[in-house]
Parts: structure tokens; sequence; C-alpha cells
């Protein structure tokens, strides 16, 4: 009975794995084809399809500025949700929940939503040619949240004693924020980057309505191309895409450790 | 003249403050006011909401919508507990293993997920092609493009964070609890349900919480294997936007979206608030 | 080295008073302590001088001169921490070394100063390791070493042996005055613990609920605890209320010769301490200042027997201590010599 229980318990245990996993390994198989057209398993194996990728304009346009997006957007989020965790962490002020709430809106709003609402004001001023400007100021509005809450937690977490021992060393409030409030904090600074950056490059729902003639990104142009094309290209898109990511899982893994994706 | 503690907070919160109010408070309040208003009648109107209840298409993407996130929610409860009670179970060496195959799916571009339902769903896909070689069946199964489709990539999308919740909960639980069951007469499946899903509540109920909001506002994952055919509320914003370029449909819709969010934001603040506080 | 002195401090959070007109001053190079329970004000106290805290009025001041505008990092004030607050992500060097940094010493004299330092506080060669490669007393070391590197005009140092087990609490608290005296930094410390401010200090002030109490040498507060809080919080076992009579002081009905009624409060308490208490045979005639009571309670502790007696001084059973080898029971009768008698205002 317990051992039945058991291999049951097991056997439903792969059967989750295979369900969250298995889309994806034969995604990444069978994108080693060398016919036209997907199969699985591939009766030959090849990496045509990825060959054929590299020399599509759209990709690698829009890989670049996934990137670019991607970096400058998280640069910014980092700046200013940094300044402002500080104010969240250790500020007395009264107006600190009314911050709070307009800081971390974009993680109540569905972002579906947020995407539509900022393509709708961005359409009354006209300014909805500005791709490459609205997919980084889009990028930085549902990215600031996450570094905000991974540093803000950091530094509400980190002894206050140490400021003040650096203030009573000599070192002057600015030095002391570099010297001793940021070090403190790296481990929240560097989950949120991280957390952003992935978000950023990942993003659709936002970018969908922001992408346009002058600037795309990756996943939007990838979707569209879902749904046009039949043959392999897609499946080594993705194939790509995965390597990313497992390069910055790699390096999340290493640093910061995984938890910080089961959060959101 | 040194900066008042008041104005350095202040200094400090501005740029992020700025941003944010700037490109989604405003924006936000603005799609407050093209919901209640239409360009053909004057002042503030219901004729937008009116007209979502008179459609057919709005209507069922709504019940759909709904239906949709039920069913997610009660199969990542299903696939969930074996994987969480797995996780907990498995050696010290495996479980990190374990971990990263858990966290890995949610770093993964969800058009790369959905994707990979499109391969094994497709009419010529891998699931098609094995059940015509097995004769099974004698012509493809139509399920890229259902709900069915969505339910399925959907559930993916949002096991983990279930599993993670439940791992979280049944974590602080006492791991002799199961066996205290075992040994005063109770069988693996009443023990279950008797021990592990009672001590489990909190991490099913913000599991729950979790993963019914998140499927509420999916898009992506809906879009690609939902189709045009199968709209819930999400798609149909793309829809109203950019295929019929009703702007005020689109807003009403996500205004409503945006309503649904915020119950279910403040659902969770309760619950984490109440409910949570009298398990500890 | 400088003095500090504080006049008449006041602290208010809202409607709250963390201190109240509080004054005491540390003469240059001398050690003094504020002792009192948690939350009496003491380690507020500390904060407004290590310039943390605002203060609400009154005036502190460095060698005659207010240091109300000063910000800490001016202050030129060495603090060593409850925590000790060494930066864990800097080697032990880089945190001692941080204070000179700070004020824009040359490297080579940052390195030779760090390295003095530490020899100082008896950590020769620890410059690479990082705190988190320390144990506690080691940590405590580097803490001094890094508050003291710079040449403070004044050491801070906050309940500095509360995070240490006893044995290696005995051992720094003579580290501590050595390196005190061999520095001749004029220090204040805040603890709660009197058997650290009476062994290290050359001054005490007595807090609690935000007041000071009484200011004064070791030795005067062990003699003349000033009122029923002070004694009792110095460990005096024995407090009753008692009112002035003809020729002495009645406690409960009971008539006790004692010294000069001059400069008596009113009302009063008397206290005595346990060990001051002589037993007397029953058959002993001299009935003055004789106390008789039940044995109803024993403790032994290693050198000496303590004892409840319930007496006709009050509820309060009356604690009495013993000789190891002396062991009593039933009706036991006592002397207490009015030399002894301590009179404490009320609180």
């Amino acid at each position: 009975m317990l051992l039945a229980g058991r291999s049951l318990s097991v056997a439903m245990m792969v059967f989750g794995f295979l369900f969250l996993l298995g889309p994806i390994l034969i995604v990444v198989v069978s994108s080693f084809t060398s016919a036209s057209y997907l199969t699985f398993p591939p009766t030959e194996y090849s990496v045509r399809w990825y060959a054929e990728v590299f020399s599509l304009s759209w990709f690698t346009r829009s890989i670049v500025s996934s990137f670019v997006i991607a970096i400058i957007a998280t640069a910014i989020s980092a700046v200013v949700g940094i300044l402002v965790a500080r104010a969240l962490a250790r500020g007395t002020f009264k107006a600190k929940a009314l911050v709070e709430l307009v800081v971390l809106t974009p993680l109540l709003l569905p972002v579906i939503v947020l995407g539509f609402a900022l393509f709708n004001i961005l359409v009354y001023f006209a300014l909805e040619g500005n791709n490459f400007v609205n997919l980084i100021g889009g990028h930085v509005l549902i990215t600031v949240p996450f570094v905000v809450r991974s540093v803000w937690s950091a530094m509400a977490g980190t002894d206050i004693s140490l400021e003040e021992a650096s203030l009573g060393l000599g070192a002057p409030p600015f030095v002391t924020f570099m010297n001793v409030v940021l070090p403190m904090a790296r481990p929240g600074i560097v989950s949120g980057g991280i957390l952003a950056f992935t978000y950023s490059f990942n993003d659709v729902s936002l970018s969908i309505f922001l992408t346009g003639p002058s600037a795309t990104t990756l996943p939007v142009q990838m979707m569209s191309h879902i749904e046009y094309s039949a043959d392999p290209t897609p499946a080594a898109i993705s194939t790509i895409m995965l390597t990313i990511t497992l390069v910055i899982f790699v390096i999340t893994s290493r640093t910061v450790g995984l938890k910080i994706f089961a959060e959101k | 003249m040194p900066m008042s503690s008041t104005q350095r907070d202040w200094a400090l919160s501005l740029p992020a403050f700025v941003i944010v109010g700037l490109l989604a408070v405003i924006p936000a309040l603005m799609l407050f006011v093209s919901a209640f208003t239409s360009p053909d009648i004057e002042g503030f109107t219901l004729a937008n909401f009116d007209k979502l209840w008179n459609s057919k298409l709005a209507t069922q993407a709504f019940w759909r919508t709904i239906r949709v996130a039920l069913s997610v929610t009660v199969i990542t409860i299903i696939l969930g507990y074996p994987l969480a009670i797995g996780f907990l179970r498995a050696n010290a060496r495996l479980q990190p293993v374990l971990l990263t195959l858990l966290v890995f799916p949610l770093m993964v571009s969800v058009v790369v997920r959905a994707y990979g339902w499109i391969v094994v769903l497709s009419p010529s896909g891998i699931l098609n092609q094995t059940l015509l070689a097995m004769g099974l069946v004698s012509e493809p199964v139509e399920i890229l493009h259902t709900e069915y489709a969505v339910i399925l990539g959907e559930s993916q999308l949002l096991l983990p964070y279930m599993v993670l919740s439940l791992i979280a909960s049944l974590q602080k639980a006492d791991s002799n609890l199961e066996e205290a069951s075992m040994s005063l007469g109770a069988n693996p499946v009443t023990t279950f349900f008797r021990i592990v899903v009672p001590v489990s509540v909190p991490g099913l109920l913000t599991g729950t919480l979790l993963v019914f909001a998140l499927a509420l506002t999916a898009f992506a994952t809906p879009l690609l294997l939902g189709g045009g055919r199968t709209p819930l509320l999400t798609t149909l914003i793309y829809t109203f936007a950019f295929t019929t370029f009703d702007w005020s449909a689109a807003a009403a819709v996500g205004l409503i979206l945006i309503v649904l969010a915020l119950v279910f934001v403040a659902l969770q603040r309760w619950v984490g608030a109440k409910v949570l506080k009298s398990y500890e | 080295m400088s003095s500090v002195e504080v006049r008449n401090l006041v602290k208010k959070y809202g409607a709250f008073t963390a201190v109240r007109d509080a004054s005491f001053k540390a003469e240059s190079g001398s050690l003094i302590s504020i002792l009192g329970p948690s939350g009496c004000g003491k380690t507020t106290t500390l904060r407004t001088i290590a310039g943390f805290e605002d203060i609400t009025s009154g005036e502190i001041l460095l060698d005659d001169r207010p240091l109300a505008n000063t910000p800490p990092w001016r202050r030129n004030i060495g603090i060593v921490f409850q925590s000790y607050a060494l930066f864990p992500f800097m080697t032990v060097g880089a945190n001692v070394g941080y204070g000179l940094k700070m004020r824009k010493l040359a490297k080579s004299d940052i390195d030779r100063r760090t390295d003095e330092a530490l020899k100082r506080v008896g950590l020769p060669d620890s410059q690479s390791k990082y705190p988190r490669q320390l144990s506690g007393g080691q940590r405590q070391r580097v803490a001094l070493a890094r508050a003291l590197v710079f040449e403070p005009d004044v050491m801070l140092l906050d309940e500095p042996l509360s995070a240490l087990d006893a044995k290696l609490r005995d051992e720094m608290r003579f580290e501590l005055k050595r390196i005190q005296k061999q520095s001749g930094v004029t220090t204040l410390l805040v603890t709660h613990d009197q058997e650290e401010a009476f062994t290290l200090s050359d001054q005490i002030v007595v807090m609690n609920n935000a007041i000071v109490k009484q200011v004064g040498t070791p030795r005067e507060i062990w003699d003349q605890p000033g009122s029923a809080f002070v004694a009792d919080f110095i460990g005096v076992e024995n407090i009753f209320p008692a009112e002035t009579v003809a020729g002495g002081i009645e406690i409960s009905g009971n008539r006790f010769s004692a010294g000069s009624p001059n400069n008596r409060p009113d009302p009063f308490k008397v206290g005595f301490r346990s060990s001051d208490l002589v037993l007397v045979d029953a058959d002993n005639v001299e009935t003055e200042n004789r106390i008789t009571g039940e044995v109803i309670g024993e403790a032994y502790t290693g050198d000496s027997n303590v004892y409840q007696v319930q007496t006709g001084l009050g509820a309060e059973p009356v604690i009495l201590k013993s000789k190891k080898d002396q062991k009593l029971h039933g009706n036991v009768h006592m002397r207490l010599p009015p030399e002894k008698i301590l009179v404490l205002e009320e609180d």
C-alpha cells in the first residue's frame, strides 16, 4: 500500500515535470531538424534553421534592440529604484504610503491594460511614433517595481548601526551612501536588476502596443512571425532565447539564488 | 541650508514617482475617462459598457476568461500537490535540481512557452502525428485555437507559482505529522486529505489567488493558443485596439480588467492579513 | 582629550519624553557610565552625544564648545556599537582604516596607524581577515580599534560587553579598562549591568524613566544610594518604608536607632544589605535594632547561604546572608547596625 502510494506520487511528479518542461524540450530538439517542417524527433539533424534565422534581418535587428532596450531600461530602473527604495526603507516622510502606492502601481494593474493605456495617451499627444523611446519608457515602468521591492527589502534588513558607524567615523551622508548603504544593498540590487532585465527582455503585453517601424523587440516580432510561418525558424529562435535565459539563470543561481523568481 | 529629512526623502522618491506617475497613473486615469466617454455622446456615459453587455463576443470573452482562470487554478492545484510533496520528500542533493526545474520555466519567455504548445498541439503537431500513427484517430484532432489549448498553456505557465506556494506552507509544517497520522492508523490517502491538505491551506490559498489573478490577466498565451476564435478579455483589448479600432470599447474592457485585478489584490491583502494570521 | 558635558538635556519623541533634564559631566580622560534598566533613556542620551538624534532642548558641550550644530561626521567621536557594526564586506584593516581614510590621510599613514591600533587591541596580523572570520571577542576588539585609531576626542560605548558570554565578558572588561587608560580617551559607556559600571567607571550616572537619579563615584553610589530605585538597582535587597520618631526611625512600628535625622527626606524609605545583618543568639539581652523572624525560604550560593526571613518589618521577607557553614532554620534573631541603615528617597 505504502509502496503503491509512493510510486503513484513519483509517477505524478514525473508527469508534472513533463508537463512543465516537455513542450520546451520538444521545441529545442525539433529545432535541429533538416526538414522544412517540424517533426519530433527529427529524422535528420542539422543546424540549417539557425543559419536561416541569422540571415533574417528582422531577427538580428530585433534581438539587438531587445538587448539595448533591456539594458537601458534596467539601468534607469536601477538608479531611480535604488533612490526611491532608500526613501521607503529609511525615510520618515508623511507621503511614504502614497509614494509606495504609486511606484508599485505597475504591479497591481494588468500589464496589457497598462500597455493600452500608455498607447492611448501617446496617441493623444501624437508621440506613438517614437518607438525606441516609448519602449524604454514602458519597460522602465514595468521593471521599476521589481528593483524597488528587492532593494527596499535588502535596505530594510540592514543594521542601521552600520550607517551610523560610518557617519561617526567621519563619512558625510553621500560618502556613507556610496561606501556602506550601496554595498549592503548589493544582493537586492543584483536581484532587482536581474528580474528587471528578464522581464524587460521577455515582455510582450506592454511592448506590443509600443513597437513600430522604428523599433521593435524580439518576443513581439517572434509572436507575429509564429502566426504566419509553419517552418522551424521559430523553434530555432526559441532555442536561442532559451540559451540567453539559461545564461541569465546561471548567473542568478551563482549570485543571488533562484528564489528571486519565485515571487510575483 | 541643509535639506530637511522630508525634502531629502522627496528628492529620492521624485524620479521614480514622476516616471510611474506620468507613464502609469495618468494613462490609467485617462483610460478611466475614455471608458466613460464616447465620441458620439456628450459628457460621461455608460454607452461603452452597455455595448459590451449587448455584445455576444464580449460577454462570451468575459465568461471564457473566468472559466479558463478557474480551470487553470484547478489543474495547477491537482498537478501542484504531487510536485510540492515530491520536492519536500526528495533528498538534499536532489532538491536544488528540482527547484531549478521548477523555477527555470518562469524565466523563459511566454512566447517560447506558448510556441512549445503550438508545436505539440497543431494539426500537424507531435500529438496529432502520434495519434494518427497509432491509428487512434483518423483525422487530426483540433485542439489548437480552442479554449483547451489556452487552459493547457496557462496551466503550464502558472504551475510553478502554485507549487512554490504549496512548498512554502508545507515546509513550515512538522514533517512528523504525516508519520504520526500513519502510526495512528491512517492510510496514505486518508493522511493526505486529513493532514497534508489542511496543513497546506495557507499556501493553497495564496497559490490559488495568485494563479487565478495571473490567469485573468495573461495575454500572450491566449493570443497565440486561442487565436482570434476564442478571445479572452485581454486579447479582446488587443482586437478592439488594432483590428476594429474601437478604443472606447478597449478602454471599457481594460477598466473591467483593472477592477478584477484590484479585487484580487484586495483579496490577497485581506487573506494575508486575516486568514493566514490564524495559521501562525 | 576633551571633557563632555550634558546640560539640562531634554529629548522628546512627540508626546513621549525619552530624556528629561539630564545633566552630568565627564572630565577629560575619565570613564563615565550611564547605568539604568532598558528604556530608561541611557542609549538615547548616548545617541544625542553622537549626533544621531536631535535634542529637544539643553546643551551638549565638548570642552565647553556646544555641539548642537555639528553633524555626526564632524564630531570626532569614536563609537562602539552594541552590535559592533563592523562593515561585513570590508576587511578588518579596511574597517579600522575607514575613519583615517575619511580624514584624508596618506595610504602609508593609514596602514601604519591601523597596524598600531590592531596591535594595541591584541589583534596584530588580522588586517586581511573579514569580520565574519572573527570570534565575538575579536570583533569587539576590532570595533574598539576602529573607534580609537583616529584619536577621537571622546569614545562612546553602547552596551559593549552585552553580546559576549560571561567568561569573555570578564576578560574583555579588564581589556577595555586597560585600552581606555592607555589611550587616555574620555569615555562614556552605556550599560544596564551594575557590575560593569562599578568596575570600569570613574563616575556613574544612574538613570530611570528618562530621569538622572544620581551621579557619583562608584564608592559614593555604593555607600550612599540616594533613592530607593538606585538602592534596588545596585542590589540592596531589603527596602522598607519608614518614618522619623523621637530618637530614631520606625519601620512598621518597630523602632530602630539610626544616624542623624538631618537631611532626611520626607517621606522616605530605609534599605540595608543582606550581608550587613548580624546574627545574634536568642538569649542575647541587647534588644536595640533587633529583628526577629522565621526562615521561610533558603537558597545556597557557592560561598554563602541566602535566607528569606518573615519579620514584623513588612509583608516582604527580609533577605539575610550567612556563611556557608552556618545553616539556619526556625526563628532567627538579627541585629541591624545603625551605621548600615541607608536612608533613601522614595521614588
